[in-house]
């Protein structure tokens, strides 16, 4: 999808020229993890994953990226692998399963459905059928769908690096607007999503002008599972509003413990509009953000708790 | 139906197959051997004086030919006030201004050479709001125009409306700003220029007046019109943005000149939201009165636009905003202002609607204030105070057919005006009044038409009509079809060549079917009083007994006597002293050019529409769905259904846009949402599932088979009808175009609205603290 920020100037000394072309690159298909990572440590960060390319490909064109080299990752069979439920019920997304595998997926709409909502909401079918999960999740837009979900969900993230594959929450995951822990050494191989705990509701909410190729504003993600009419597990978590994606344990806190009646929601809400941390840019104020930010979290929660 | 076969059907349009199919070939696929790139180097400040330009490793790079500085050319300047130079030398006054011009055998080595070229510049204080920029101590944008007023104003008085409005029962009174819109065609702006050896210059565009650029490039390259041809390949999108000829096609032609090879300049998608002419924002600040019966007794408006740094059609748009608020309704008393400023933010030009739709934002929603003022039912109120037909407005238009009494009572009747209404949901309406008879805007409202039927019954209309996507060729060809009993197959339109088609002064003012379709008309009636003599003499009737449908020539008391229109053309040609079957006309609407003081009867005929929605807005986030749409159109009578159709569909979704998302958002001059990403033009998805189009066929005396212009009647009351069903829905009216959902709702936060309004004085100085 296209890279959810403001396009920068493309200033030089005597002024401004909006460029057509492409800057000159280097083209490489790596066809096995190994390879991915040598090219990597090759160029030292001055080089750029390409999967779907539906965001790096604008970011080149637009300047805000300018990669010596492009290693197309495409064609490792280790990245893909599409969507699999393993022994135990954790399911696992491989890094290049398309958002639109992802969105029609019969798995994941059975098991964790949030998921397959969020995605839908996504850009366009054209870019769904382009882009990748591992790409939404790498170029860390804090206005990634697919992370609020990921993140109600607990998942975790596998990485390649030289020194072997590990695996890391993915709240840990990101570092900062179009930041993340991978650095310039490493590869996302897989999404893994724990077994949803028992009785587990969710609901994404995205607010932004357009009902399709948009940019959330604001997004909102919550879980809950209730045992007995009392709230046993909440996530709330929030999306473009912070420099990552922002899960928010005051809230969840709140929940947890009580039946989930108009009064603790309103409380979950009103806290997560505290931890905001929205930025003022061209899609909405501060403000307006947190405010939305409340009423969204208490519409989803009313939607699950209630 | 009054028994036309084609005319009032449903037809694609022409080039639908090719449109559809990718087969069309647009500016951009467009290219000539030996040609070479051109790109442009935009200042980076908004307000600057230029101290120095050093272009030497701009040249030195493999590949350039050509590297152009405003001392190296000699060109005239462009605009109807000739204040905008092609390259700038002296100094830059918005960021898009044009530097230097490269051309190289490669885009990317042009894009190189630009940013090699070093400039030094002074920055000096700019000024990007029109109400500062009017202030003494204001930085000044032109040496000749002291106090940053464009030197063309716009004072209009009918009756005494200061005096009308004070002894009103009931006064309503506000201040409206919109904002910076932007076209967004599809196809970017291009040009593609070559000189052949003699001179001559071909100059390939998607120009929307290639007889006017024939010679705005004449004075600004100093040649002879005769040595300018200008073609037109498909056009994908134009909406008033080229009205205009502008600096990247004189620098296109500049480079060819200087480079002795085609020179094609094409905008990448950032560079069209940055450079392209823009809808101009106003600040309207208006009162309306009416007596106790809801009459309305009198209206004064003053506008202040931004003009942007320099002069475009953007500045003339006052005219045609004006006769919405003169003359929708019945006024007797009318006192009108505008005044174009100067700023340092990027220029404004023609946009569908053409003031039209901010006039009717202010005026409709004034309309809806007065109604509750008065106690009336808006839509009574509207009906109460619509114009009739045959009357006389203060402009001096002579309003001959009219249906807003009709369209106001289809369009509330079809949205459930009076059906209850679920929390948070609103209804509103909106009337629009518009030229449906061409405009004398210039000199020339004509169109030239030469129709041609060769021995196969295969019809050619050569016109300078431009086709922009309004479906204009389609309507003309229906025209012709039907008048001369052909299939519709057996039409083509000819119309991208100066060289070969006769003058038409453009297409804009919703024009193209009324002008042009009666200069077809005129041109194939010639062609069948030649026709029907040798039809008559086959049937061996009398030319009134014959009819020409399907083809053929039918005697109309004998239908089984018949005979081929191809068979009766080549009986024609193919003997001693045979004849050819060519008809002509230029047709001349009988409209006046206004005078000085906005008099005269500027359209032949007018039109007429009114739009009514259903809203629901959420109260929480200020999102506001459209659940129905409703559009009633007094058209005059219906060519072609589907392209009318379609043209009302696309200028509501425009018109939604204008009303809800998109703004181009300009910050100390500088475009901050230069993509679709961020510019929020709306998509299938966001528009209502329900919309429905009436047609009311008023049977206009002046238009082709009844027909009234239509193209930019669908824009213009979308805003004000939204933002009345917002009132509805939340008692809260905003002044300020988007309404977006973070303004409606801090509108809603912020309570009534109204109460703002009333503080504000009729004559005084317009001030900042409006609404």
């Amino acid at each position: 999808m296209e890279a959810c920020a403001t396009h920068g100037p493309s200033a030089s000394a005597g002024g401004r020229v909006f460029r057509a072309a492409l800057p000159p690159f280097e083209y490489l298909a790596a066809t096995s993890v190994p390879e991915a990572l040598r090219l990597l440590a090759k160029f030292r960060g001055r080089a750029v994953l390409l999967a779907g390319g539906t965001d790096v490909l604008v970011q080149m064109r637009t300047g805000k990226r300018v990669p010596e080299a492009v290693i197309d990752i495409k064609r490792v069979a280790a990245l893909g692998g599409g969507v699999k439920v393993e022994r135990g019920g954790r399911i696992a997304i491989g890094a290049l399963t398309t958002l639109a595998d992802i969105e029609h997926d019969a798995k994941l709409r059975r098991l964790v459905p949030l998921l397959p909502e969020a995605v839908a909401t996504m850009a366009s079918p054209q870019v769904r059928n382009r882009g990748t999960i591992g790409g939404n999740l790498c170029n860390a837009a804090p206005s990634a769908d697919t992370a609020p979900p990921l993140l109600a969900l607990d998942a975790l993230v596998r990485l390649h690096t030289r020194k072997g594959v590990r695996t890391m929450p993915l709240a840990e995951f990101f570092t900062g607007p179009g930041r993340t822990a991978l650095g310039t050494d490493a590869v996302l191989g897989a999404i893994l999503v724990p077994k949803p705990p028992r009785g587990l509701r969710a609901a994404f909410r995205k607010h932004g002008v357009r009902e399709a190729m948009e940019c959330a504003v604001v997004s909102v993600a919550v879980a809950v599972a209730k045992e007995r009419g009392t709230i046993r597990h909440a996530r709330v978590v929030l999306g473009a509003v912070a420099p990552t994606p922002l899960r928010v344990p005051a809230a969840e806190a709140l929940l947890v413990g009580h039946p989930g009646g108009p009064l603790d929601l309103l409380a979950a809400a009103g806290e997560a509009a505290d931890a905001a941390r929205p930025i003022t840019d061209v899609r909405g104020s501060s403000d307006y953000r947190r405010d939305v930010v409340r009423t969204l979290v208490r519409r989803a929660l009313e939607e699950v708790a209630g | 139906m009054s028994g036309h076969r084609i005319v009032g059907t449903k037809v694609p349009k022409l080039d639908a197959w090719d449109k559809a199919t990718g087969a069309a070939r647009y500016g951009h696929d467009v290219s000539l051997p030996g040609m070479l790139h051109g790109k442009i180097l935009r200042s980076p400040h908004p307000h600057a004086r230029i101290k120095r330009i050093d272009v030497r490793r701009a040249e030195a790079l493999p590949g350039v030919h050509c590297v152009l500085t405003a001392d190296r050319v000699r060109v005239g300047k462009l605009g109807f006030l000739g204040d905008h130079p092609v390259l700038k030398g002296d100094k830059v006054r918005c960021v898009r201004d044009e530097v230097a011009a490269v051309a190289a055998t490669s885009e990317a080595a042009a894009e190189e050479a630009c940013a090699l070229i070093r400039v030094e510049y002074e920055p000096l204080p700019a000024v990007f709001d029109p109400l500062e920029a009017m202030q003494p101590e204001a930085p000044r944008i032109h040496e000749n125009a002291p106090d940053n007023l464009v030197p063309h104003r716009y004072e209009f008085r009918h009756g005494d409306a200061e005096r009308a409005i004070a002894g009103s029962a009931h006064v309503v009174q506000g201040t409206y700003r919109t904002q910076f819109m932007t076209h967004c065609c599809l196809e970017p702006c291009f040009a593609l220029a070559a000189f052949d050896p003699a001179g001559r210059l071909t100059m390939t565009s998607s120009t929307q007046v290639p007889y006017l650029m024939q010679s705005h490039l004449s004075r600004a390259l100093g040649i002879h019109g005769k040595d300018v041809r200008v073609l037109q390949p498909t056009i994908g999108g134009a909406f008033g943005s080229k009205l205009d000829t502008h600096p990247y096609e004189v620098l296109a032609a500049l480079l060819a000149r200087h480079s002795g090879r085609p020179v094609r300049i094409l905008y990448t998608r950032e560079e069209e939201f940055v450079c392209a002419p823009t809808r101009q924002p106003m600040i309207i600040r208006m009162a309306t009165g009416c007596d106790r019966e809801g009459r309305l007794t009198g209206r004064v408006c003053e506008a202040i636009l931004d003009n942007g740094a320099y002069t475009s059609w953007g500045a003339t748009t006052p005219h045609i905003m004006l006769v919405g608020i003169s003359s929708l309704y019945k006024l007797e008393h009318v006192s009108f202002r505008a005044t174009c400023v100067y700023t340092n933010n990027p220029w404004s030009g023609a946009f569908r609607g053409y003031g039209n739709p901010q006039g009717t934002f202010a005026n409709e929603q004034q309309m809806d204030e007065l109604a509750r003022k008065a106690g009336i039912d808006p839509v009574e109120f509207r009906i109460r105070n619509a114009n009739d037909p045959n009357s006389t407005t203060p402009q001096g238009f002579r309003v001959t057919t009219c249906a807003l009494k009709e369209c106001l009572d289809t369009a509330a009747t079809r949205v459930g005006w009076r059906e209850p209404k679920r929390p948070n949901e609103g209804v509103g309406i909106a009337g629009m009044f518009h030229v449906g008879g061409g405009g004398r805007v210039y000199k020339s409202d004509a169109c030239g038409v030469i129709a041609k039927l060769d021995d196969f019954a295969h019809l050619t209309l050569l016109t300078g009509a431009t086709e922009i996507g309004t479906g204009s060729d389609t309507a003309m060809a229906m025209l012709a079809a039907e008048e001369l009993g052909l299939p519709l197959g057996n039409v083509s339109v000819i119309n991208n060549d100066t060289d070969a088609a006769p003058w038409d002064v453009g297409i804009h003012a919703s024009r193209t079917t009324f002008i042009a379709g009666n200069a077809t008309l005129g041109a194939v009636r010639e062609i069948r009083r030649k026709l029907l003599p040798w039809a008559a003499k086959e049937l061996g009737c009398s030319e009134d007994a014959v009819e020409l449908h399907d083809g053929s020539a039918w005697r109309r008391d004998d239908p089984a006597r018949s005979a081929p229109i191809e068979k009766l053309v080549r009986t024609a040609h193919f003997r001693e002293q045979g004849e050819m079957f060519v008809g002509q006309c230029f047709y001349d609407p009988p409209n006046q050019f206004q005078d000085p003081k906005m008099r005269g009867n500027v359209s032949a005929t007018y039109s007429f529409a009114a739009h009514a929605v259903r809203v629901r807005v959420d109260p929480e986030t200020g999102k506001v769905k459209i659940l129905k749409f409703v559009a009633a159109h007094d058209i005059g009578k219906v060519i072609n259904r589907l392209g009318l159709e379609g043209q009302i569909e696309g200028a509501i979704a425009q018109g939604i846009g204008y009303a809800l998302t998109e703004q181009l958002r300009i910050d100390g001059g500088r475009v901050g949402n230069a993509s679709f990403l961020d510019y929020k033009m709306l998509n299938a998805a966001d528009l209502p599932e329900d919309v429905e189009i009436h047609f009311i066929e008023s049977a206009d005396p002046a238009g082709p088979y009844g027909a009234k212009g239509v193209s930019e009647a669908g824009l213009i009351p979308t805003a004000a009808a939204i933002g009345n069903a917002i009132r509805d829905a939340t008692g809260v009216r905003l002044h300020r175009l988007p309404m977006s959902p973070e303004s409606v709702l801090a509108a809603i936060r912020a309570g009534e609205q109204e109460a703002l309004d009333s503080e504000l004085e009729v004559t005084g100085p317009l001030t900042r603290s409006g609404t």
